[in-house]
């Protein structure tokens, strides 16, 4: 039924609250008026006034509290007593400031660790891509031999993808190159991407000046054009705009330079410095160096690709069973190809984070329990002066309103702090870190969640203290006790159910450092320990022929040799642990053997210089090492990597045999040398043949030397020796082999700092709340306490009965933790490196650990009981 | 002097709505008249007659307006509104019934 009471109550509310005072007086008058008349009739009836005044009032009662009763009635004095609640919940607050202060530190630690942690996750995981309609890109990658991700494909098959498929709108096809720049400065290596035909457009990319590549330019000979970079153009060449139309030297060849490209790819291709046109022609369907994207159509999905294109794939592996047999598709969206690595580890943070939260909350119920507990004198009190209940309820939801607030603000600014801090040390480890903000709408969430946390933990005891009978109160005050036994019990289970949470994560972290330790004593076949490393690149016209670079190297060679603290040197390709180097098209396969897929295995192939194993000190197991007598023109050898000679020749001499199409010539094997992991410590022995660089000689490579003196003095003497040969070779990466595998780890390094970061900060939490809780129950035992030490129980006995309180709970918080971490730990198992997810020493060391935390928490209170004086105990009443 | 009952106390909301549906009156006025119309026997006490006219303001079922009195002072006088109109008949059906139950309760004879 509708009511039209609101064309009544309305302005009345707004009129009590806006004109408060007159409303007020209104009453007085009201009031006044009353009496006057209630007078009167005394007096007309022969009362004196006196007496009649004196009548009246007593009649009327109490006019305060009739004024209480109306405003009551008004319902607007809400807003008037939120202030004056406000008021006294600040005051109370700061008197008892230590609970204050832990509560609202460990609210906003739990509620602020949380927003740090989303913000994360919504930056890296969740939003989408930068670019024109990211949903709808994607990476189409290889597989070969039955799913490994080899990821790269071949320009023929490309073309193929881009004719067959029905499901994408458009194809992009893209390489990495390194060239050397001259003439802009010193000159230096880039890193350089040739772009295929509609590329840019492909992602929606425009460049901030200039223009992208004409599709003229896409042809092999036209002139050369190239587009720069903007964080390039902008460090070196300050970012001015007549950069445009100027040329280059890229390799010697030079280039012309028509726009500029933001930088909006670099979470999808890497630092990119200069754009080129992709000008390949290669004809070989085998050749794959290249990397694959495209478009979907509208109203496709990613699957819905990859079904098609693996049919595509098979097609063609049918069609050209020499290039590719066993080399299948697989369709990916961009985003995940960029984040899918880090995508478990997020989770499993926010995972971490979420548990701190639930331990903040027990504690900071734990907090509020108690401090009720403790108040209940002042409320009984209050009570029996006549405050309602409702009156009551809401003050102490002013006063948990107000400590949620606090906790709040807390908790952003350290929201704010944790996300700059977060986005500055992960920027090597995690992509798309760049972008991460405090997200308002995240903020919001913060806030909201930390005051209903305050309000759900703080209203409980409230109620319960509000319709307590204010009998029992006294009773319960008088005695001396004032928490009732489920209450404490209730505490216990909290501290239990903290203690477990915190062995949980504990138990993750120690599992992450365990693979860490695993994955670093890992022998990776060489010795790193001494050893610096520079690389340098040969470019320009004086090194075109074959000629001037084995002159080159015989120069440097002969330089390094005169350094004198250098124990020995040498130069090589691509160094162990520095990933994926040079490898044959069709792999390798045995003099005399068919060229098969069966047969064939893929190698990585390694040129190197005579000295190259004494100086990384890899074991050379048969045969010889190269020296100066392996020149171009005499007879072509290789050293083979014992894994190949086993594969190639098992149970046979590798010496003296011999390897066909290697550099266009027939090698024969003259050494066979220890296995080394030229990948990563996390993958198995690499296949590898070494070849001389005097007799294959190329323009990029490493040299390496081994000294026990400083890094950067023998990173100067290179540079100079490297110098004086030719003052304008870019030398660049200097480094130590030590750090080379230092940062291999570094990925799980910086997941290990984050869990354990907050496995501590859990178990630190847990700690303190274990303190609380004990201190607690031993300031209510104080005279079970005082009788036990009057009968005669020394410090010690005291101290060992509440910490073997203590130690019992924690037991069962053991227990508890240890079957959620079997259950749980099975997620971390992508993560860890040699470890069982259930892990037996792991799990030991972690609850010896935590059972000595918790007795160390629960001590200090003992301790302190034990100071209490047996009679003043007894006397407590 | 007797003192007023708590069934009072509880219908008091009616009796108020009740009165100033005869006419618009002000505190004094209703509280002296409850006691003529009754005989005396109805006495609310002031202490619970204003909070309970503040409330039915609050409701909406009735409203006040300052009116210059007898005396050349200003008074508070209520009156009923529409809805408290409504109000009225509904409470007034509801006392009606249950005062006939407990009628028909207190009459039965005894064995």
């Amino acid at each position: 039924m509708p009511d039209s009471r609101w064309l009544y109550t309305l302005p009345l509310r707004l009129r009590s609250l806006l004109f408060r005072r007159q409303v007020d007086q209104e009453l007085d008058e009201e009031l006044r008026d009353h009496l006057d008349h209630q007078i009167r009739e005394l007096v007309s009836k022969g009362m004196p006034i006196e007496e009649a005044r004196r009548n009246a009032r007593r009649t009327l009662g109490g006019t305060d509290l009739i004024k209480e009763q109306c405003r009551d009635a008004r319902k607007t004095r809400f807003a008037a007593e939120f202030w004056q609640n406000l008021r006294y919940g600040a005051r109370t607050l700061m008197k008892s400031f230590g609970f204050t202060a832990a509560a609202v530190l460990t609210l906003a630690l739990g509620v602020g660790a949380n927003s740090a942690v989303f913000s994360v996750i919504d930056a890296v995981l969740l939003r989408p891509l930068p670019l024109k309609d990211s949903p709808r890109l994607a990476r189409i990658y290889t597989t070969a031999f039955g799913g490994s991700l080899t990821k790269v494909t071949s320009r023929k098959d490309f073309l193929d993808w881009q004719n067959e498929s029905r499901t994408f709108e458009q194809l992009g096809i893209y390489g990495y190159d390194s060239n050397t720049l001259t003439g802009l400065g010193q000159p230096r290596k880039i890193d350089s991407i040739d772009a295929g035909p509609g590329f840019f457009e492909l992602f929606g990319v425009a460049p901030i000046a200039g223009r992208t590549f004409l599709p003229q330019e896409f042809q092999p000979n036209s002139s050369s054009v190239a587009l720069l970079g903007e964080g390039f153009w902008k460090q070196q060449l300050g970012g001015s705009t007549d950069v445009i139309g100027r040329s280059i030297i890229l390799d010697g060849k030079e280039a012309t330079v028509v726009g500029i490209l933001p930088d909006s790819l670099e979470d999808v291709v890497g630092k990119i410095q200069v754009w080129l046109p992709f000008l390949n022609v290669d004809e070989n369907r085998g050749h794959r160096n290249y990397w694959a994207v495209g478009r979907l159509k509208p109203g496709y999905t990613i699957k819905q690709a990859n079904s098609e294109m693996s049919g595509i794939a098979a097609r063609l592996e049918r069609a050209y069973h020499d290039s590719n047999y066993s080399w299948g598709t697989t369709v990916v969206s961009l985003q995940d190809s960029i984040v899918g690595d880090v995508r478990l580890m997020l989770l499993v943070l926010l995972g971490a984070v979420g548990l701190l939260l639930l331990i903040a909350c027990a504690n900071v119920t734990n907090l509020l329990l108690a401090r009720a507990a403790r108040r209940s004198q002042e409320i009984a009190v209050r009570a029996a002066l006549g405050a309602s209940r409702g009156r009551l309820v809401r003050q102490l939801l002013t006063e948990s309103l107000l400590l949620s607030t606090l906790g709040g603000s807390v908790a952003v600014a350290l929201a704010l702090v944790a996300v700059k801090f977060l986005s500055r040390i992960s920027t090597d480890y995690v992509p798309r870190i760049d972008g991460v903000r405090l997200d308002i709408n995240v903020l919001i969430v913060t806030l909201i969640l930390s005051v209903v946390a305050t309000l759900v933990f703080g209203l409980a005891p409230a109620l319960r203290l509000s319709s307590a009978s204010l009998n029992d109160a006294m009773k319960e005050i008088g005695r001396g006790r004032t928490g009732s036994r489920r209450q404490n019990r209730f505490r216990s289970v909290l501290v239990v159910a903290e203690l477990a949470i915190s062995l949980v994560l504990l138990v993750g972290c120690g599992l992450l450092i365990r693979s860490f330790h695993r994955l670093g004593a890992v022998n990776a076949g060489f010795d790193a320990d001494g050893l610096t490393k520079a690389q340098v690149a040969l470019a320009g016209p004086a090194y075109k022929s074959r000629e001037s670079l084995i002159t080159f190297y015989n120069k440097l060679l002969a330089g390094l040799q005169t350094m004198p603290q250098a124990e020995s040197a040498a130069l090589g390709t691509t160094l162990p642990l520095g990933g994926n180097g040079y490898t044959p098209w069709d792999g390798v396969v045995a003099e005399g053997r068919p060229r098969t897929p069966e047969e064939t295995i893929d190698t990585q192939f390694r040129q190197i210089s005579p000295g190259y194993f004494t100086t990384m000190r890899i074991p050379l197991i048969q045969g010889r090492d190269f020296t100066n007598f392996d020149l171009d023109g005499k007879k072509p050898v290789v050293i083979v990597s014992r894994s190949l000679a086993e594969h190639l020749w098992p149970n046979e001499n590798p010496l003296g045999k011999r390897i066909p199409d290697v550099a266009g010539k027939t090698v024969e094997v003259i050494g066979v040398a220890g296995d080394i992991k030229l990948r990563g410590l996390d993958s198995p022995d690499d296949i590898a043949c070494y070849l001389p660089l005097a007799q294959v000689p190329t323009d990029y490579f490493t040299i390496v030397v081994k000294s026990s003196a400083q890094p950067s003095v023998i990173a100067g003497e290179v540079n100079d020796i490297v110098g004086s040969i030719d003052k304008d070779l870019p030398v660049y990466a200097f480094g130590t082999m030590d750090e080379v595998r230092s940062r291999t780890l570094g990925q799980r390094r910086f997941n290990i700092i984050l869990l354990s970061t907050f496995a501590g900060l859990a178990l630190l939490l847990s700690a303190v709340g274990t303190y609380g809780v004990v201190s607690y129950s031993v300031s209510e035992r104080v005279q079970e306490i005082g009788v036990r030490m009057a009968l005669g129980a020394d410090r010690g006995n005291v101290v060992s009965l509440v910490v073997g309180q203590v130690l019992k709970l924690s037991a069962i918080a053991i227990v508890v933790g240890l079957v959620g971490a079997a259950g749980i730990t099975r997620i971390l198992q992508s993560l860890l490196f040699h470890v069982s997810p259930t892990d037996p020493l792991v799990f030991c060391a972690v609850s010896i650990f935590l059972a000595a935390v918790a007795a160390a928490s629960a001590y200090l209170p003992a301790r302190k009981a034990t100071r209490i004086d047996p009679l003043s105990a007894l006397r407590y009443q | 002097m007797s003192k007023p009952s708590d069934l009072v106390q509880g219908t008091l909301n009616l009796l108020i709505l009740k009165i100033l549906a005869l006419e618009p009156l002000n505190g004094w006025a209703i509280s002296q008249r409850l006691k003529q119309v009754s005989g005396d026997v109805l006495q609310v006490s002031d202490g619970s007659l204003y909070p309970a006219l503040h409330k039915l303001e609050q409701e909406g079922w009735i409203t006040a307006e300052w009116r210059a009195s007898e005396n050349n002072r200003r008074a508070k006088f209520y009156s009923l509104t529409r809805p408290g109109r409504k109000q009225l008949e509904k409470e007034t059906a509801d006392w009606d019934r249950l005062s006939s139950a407990i009628t028909s309760v207190v009459k039965l004879k005894e064995a």
